[in-house]
């Protein structure tokens, strides 16, 4: 019980150390603005940006991005209970969904669902910044998870084995029971599947579409001129 | 006639993922195990498995990129500014230089044009007595203004006293004053 109380203490001064760095950085101090980017950027980078963007290099760019924004924008944030991170999370979800929207390849997170995470980020009642990365790295992984879960078993188990848990090719082969040669075959159709199970299934992606953001459900409201630009390279 | 498109690989992949491969899928195959193995070949395959990767367990960023990245962030503004920002300062220098070419333009034309409407000088020395100066009116009126009302007097006096100027003029202009 004490330690609760602790705890809020500690939070409430974080909270209010964090207030005054805001104030200064928007009376143009970027000091400040540095402690508060140094404090979340890290965080936003891993659970935001990379998981959205599938690359690291795509990632940093729009982590640069998203700084050059808020030392631009500091001074529309207005404080809220929740702190700083919430705002900055949005920043980086629209830099995020520009680099979706321009991008070609194929991705399991697409500019729609990020869209929708805008609007209830904009809408929605702002969340602790502990609570948003949870709710972001629980997403992702479902995202992987409903994935693997539209191919055959053993092109899911394949792929868990050699590229989720990053295990040696022998030794997934041997798993597999089969030979490492047989083994790269069966990870190719894995792929080749895992690609062909992100394409959308005529009539199905309105219906799943409506799910919360955070949800993995499949590619909702990408036209068939989309998939052509990013997945006519299959063959 | 149009040779129909070949379909993707992806439909030629069998129901059972263990069935013999073609030559095709070898090759394709071992493209993808070299990518793995060495990132910096390109291949689309390797690339959306590394996404799969981050995705499930994302890498953090090293303190020194985020430094890096950071400091980028906070150089001063001249070092790094947005295009639309270059836009519009290429507006206002514009439009300053227009401003400053009007205002050199108008000070030429006050410093001529003086000098072209001034009478010649043989001219003003045949003129005589001085022609009779634009002035206020505060002088014909001594007495407060009324509240309400007036304004037709006030302005047959100004009319008048302007008139009585004119003729004055003329009439020195005339040599008859």
């Amino acid at each position: 019980m004490l330690g609760a109380v602790a705890d809020d203490d500690a939070l409430e001064r974080a909270r209010e150390r964090e207030r005054r760095l805001v104030e200064r950085a928007q009376t143009g101090d970027r000091i400040a603005v540095g402690e508060l980017l140094t404090q979340y950027g890290p965080a936003l980078y891993r659970t935001v940006l990379l998981p959205r963007l599938g690359s690291e290099a795509a990632a940093k760019d729009a982590l640069s991005e998203t700084y050059a924004k808020v030392v631009e924008r500091i001074g529309q944030f207005q404080w809220q209970s929740v702190g700083f991170y919430p705002w900055l999370r949005v920043v980086a979800l629209r830099v995020a969904l520009d680099h979706l929207r321009a991008r070609k390849r194929l991705v399991l997170w697409d500019a729609e669902d990020v869209e929708r995470e805008v609007d209830e980020a904009s809408t929605a009642t702002p969340l602790d910044q502990r609570l948003e990365e949870r709710r972001d790295a629980e997403a992702a992984r479902a995202k992987v998870s409903a994935a693997l879960d539209r191919i055959h078993p053993r092109y899911a188990r394949a792929i868990r084995l050699r590229v989720l848990e990053e295990r040696p090719r022998e030794e997934v082969a041997q798993l597999l029971s089969v030979t490492p040669a047989t083994f790269d075959v069966l990870l190719h159709r894995a792929i080749a599947a895992l690609k062909k199970g992100l394409l959308p299934v005529e009539g199905a992606a309105a219906t799943t579409s409506a799910s919360s953001p955070h949800s993995p459900g499949p590619r909702a409201g990408r036209t068939k001129t989309d998939l052509t630009e990013v997945g006519d390279d299959d063959a | 006639m149009t040779t129909p498109k070949p379909p993707p690989a992806v439909s030629l992949a069998p129901l059972d993922p263990d069935a013999p491969a073609s030559e095709e899928e070898l090759g394709q195959a071992g493209a993808l195990r070299d990518a793995l193995a060495d990132p910096t070949v390109a291949n689309e395959d390797a690339e959306l498995l590394r996404t799969l990767s981050l995705m499930e367990s994302p890498r953090p960023l090293g303190a020194e990129e985020h430094r890096a990245i950071l400091a980028r962030a906070l150089a001063p503004r001249h070092a790094v500014r947005p295009p639309a920002r270059q836009g519009a300062r290429l507006i206002r220098v514009a439009f300053g230089a227009g401003a400053a070419m009007l205002a050199v333009a108008a000070a030429i034309l006050l410093l001529v044009e003086p000098g072209d409407l001034a009478p010649p000088s043989d001219q003003t020395a045949l003129a005589g007595p001085p022609l009779a100066r634009v002035r206020s009116t505060q002088s014909l009126f001594r007495e407060p203004f009324a509240r309400q009302g007036g304004e037709s007097a006030r302005v047959d006096r100004i009319a008048m006293a302007r008139a009585s100027d004119l003729r004055d003029n003329e009439f020195r202009r005339w040599g008859v004053r």
